[in-house]
């Protein structure tokens, strides 16, 4: 019996030794420590810019009247819409965003729209907070999960109080002394939304396109791509795209964490991607190139 | 025949890999990297779970299904305690029937309450119409809230920005970036304008748009690949770390 050519051959490849690559790959580089420059592009670094806004805005804080104070528009509210099935993205970036933010003295609300998001969430605040030595309720609070989306986005502009009557201990919002001043989501210096669904879209299509605050997001690497026209509008100001968007803020503000650690297998996988779409391609055109020529008069079976 | 076979061997490796799982875990705690306590054995279990999700890459096999079905069920458990907790007990139960000192029951929430049991009705083949009157009340609530909100955000924003840089003052890479934009938009959508026939410029045209598409989706597979390898990375290194300890 003939054996099926070279070329033929390579192109039916079974898909699992792609797999069994793409483990050697992520492993081998995951084991050799080769540090890689991390640089931050110009969506991570406004984000790390308006943080730092806020936190210039904290600082004049001592200074300004104190029934100046609630306008002061200092605080920043973050939305955990992530699951646990995004979690190795987005995590790092809640946690970067939190960290960076409480260590300077801006004081943070966390909430999510996401109900598998909600445990996630604190657990990341909790986090953050022991890092910074933050005090819940004067430094950060947590509001937990609300149903609504979109619903809940509009009830937080017209009348925040009324929308988290209660935190996620089942503290008055009115008593927290971090949100206590805030009356709709333009109160806030800065809001974002970490995502891994439509959730980041709502944010801007029922919050800061009607209540007119300043916004970034950081969304998992698929949603990315549909992020950057936003940004391009100003809708959006600040973006961490995917696990390298997480890295290029950990760079920023020099707390490498699990995000820069993972940039290693993910080049190295990524390269060995590049390299199979080009061996694809080359198995390909040499493959049809055979047919075409055995199916010459004279050209061989 | 060749089923059978291939079958018993999946068998064969299922098995294989579920000893060395067990005899990596006994190892592990008599070396002492995993502590006999809840931390340690819930360490194991996550590993299991690692191992039997990625086990469906070589086949479909029953450790896979037996993982795939607990996920399901702690998802759906998490969800119906979340429902209760953060749903039903602060919004329905507390204000009808436990309300905080000084103040009275909330009869209004009675109206969202009636909606939702309706909106259940659907389950009955009798009474499934009655659930109509909640979509009815839930698609108009909707499409009231969106359709503004859509069409100033995404279409006349956007058809707005596409444009506006052209006459803005800026660098000649601004200024550049600004043709190509409006190229693609234009391109992409003659790309997409069905209602005449893509022969002669609208051909040519749209050819332009191909290639801007090609780019777009480019980026998303780049971004998807990124987004995929961060889960395998991250479960790569609570295998290597958390479970092992070898790194």
């Amino acid at each position: 019996m003939q054996k099926a050519p070279v070329t033929e051959r390579l192109l039916s490849l079974d898909r699992r030794w792609i797999f069994l690559l793409v483990l050697i790959f992520a492993l081998g580089a995951l084991v050799i420590e080769v540090d890689l420059p991390i640089v931050a592009s110009q969506p991570v670094q406004d984000m790390y810019d308006q943080i730092e806004r806020l936190q210039k805005l904290e600082a004049s804080r001592a200074s300004i009247p104190a029934e100046q104070q609630a306008a002061l528009r200092s605080t920043l509210l973050i939305s955990m819409d992530y699951d646990p099935a995004s979690k190795p993205e987005l995590e790092p970036m809640s946690l970067g965003i939190i960290t960076h933010a409480l260590c300077n003295g801006v004081k943070v609300v966390g909430m999510t729209l996401n109900q598998h998001g909600q445990d996630l969430g604190e657990r990341v605040m909790q986090r953050a907070a022991k890092a910074c030595n933050a005090d819940y309720g004067r430094d950060w609070a947590y509001l937990g999960f609300k149903p609504g989306g979109a619903t809940l986005i509009i009830n937080m502009g017209q009348d925040f109080h009324d929308a988290y009557n209660q935190d996620y201990r089942g503290t008055s919002t009115k008593s927290l002394e971090v949100t206590r001043n805030i009356t709709s989501l333009n109160s806030f210096g800065y809001v974002v939304s970490v995502a891994s669904s439509v959730f980041w879209e709502q944010w801007v299509i029922f919050g800061q396109a009607r209540y007119n605050f300043v916004y970034g997001t950081g969304v998992a690497g698929v949603l990315a791509p549909d992020v950057f026209p936003f940004m391009q509008t100003g809708q959006v100001k600040g973006l961490l795209g995917g696990l390298v968007g997480a890295a290029e803020f950990e760079s920023l503000i020099k707390r490498p964490g699990t995000a820069t650690a993972g940039m290693r297998p993910q080049s190295a996988v990524h390269l060995l991607i590049v390299l199979l779409v080009i061996f694809g391609n080359t198995m390909y055109f040499l493959d049809r190139r055979r047919k075409r020529r055995s199916m010459r008069p004279g050209g061989g079976s | 025949m060749k089923e059978e076979v291939t079958t018993r061997r999946d068998l064969l490796l299922l098995g294989i890999m579920l000893a060395l799982l067990v005899i990596a875990n006994i190892v592990l705690v008599l070396m002492g990297r995993i502590a006999t306590d809840a931390d340690g054995f819930g360490i194991m279990i996550a590993a299991g779970i690692t191992v039997g999700m990625y086990s469906f890459l070589y086949k479909d096999n029953p450790l896979f299904k037996a993982v795939e079905h607990l996920y399901v069920g702690v998802a759906a458990g998490y969800v119906l305690t979340i429902t209760w907790y953060n749903i039903f007990l602060p919004d329905v139960i507390r204000p009808l029937l436990l309300p905080n000192v000084g103040e009275s029951r909330d009869f209004v929430k009675l109206i969202p309450l009636a909606l939702g049991i309706m909106m259940l009705m659907r389950i009955s083949k009798r009474w499934g119409w009655i659930s109509r009157i909640s979509f009815a009340f839930v698609m108009g609530f909707y499409s009231g809230i969106a359709i503004t909100n859509y069409l100033e955000t995404i279409i006349f924003k956007h058809v707005r920005y596409s444009i506006e840089p052209l006459f803005a003052t800026g660098s000649v890479v601004d200024q550049i970036n600004a043709v190509v934009v409006l190229v693609g938009v234009l391109s992409v959508l003659i790309y997409f304008w069905f209602s005449v026939e893509h022969k002669g410029p609208v051909k040519v045209i749209s050819r332009v748009g191909i290639y801007f598409l090609m780019v777009s989706f480019g980026a998303s597979f780049g971004y998807t690949i990124m987004a995929r390898l961060s889960l395998l990375v991250e479960r790569l290194e609570f295998l290597m770390h958390n479970w092992l300890g070898i790194m």
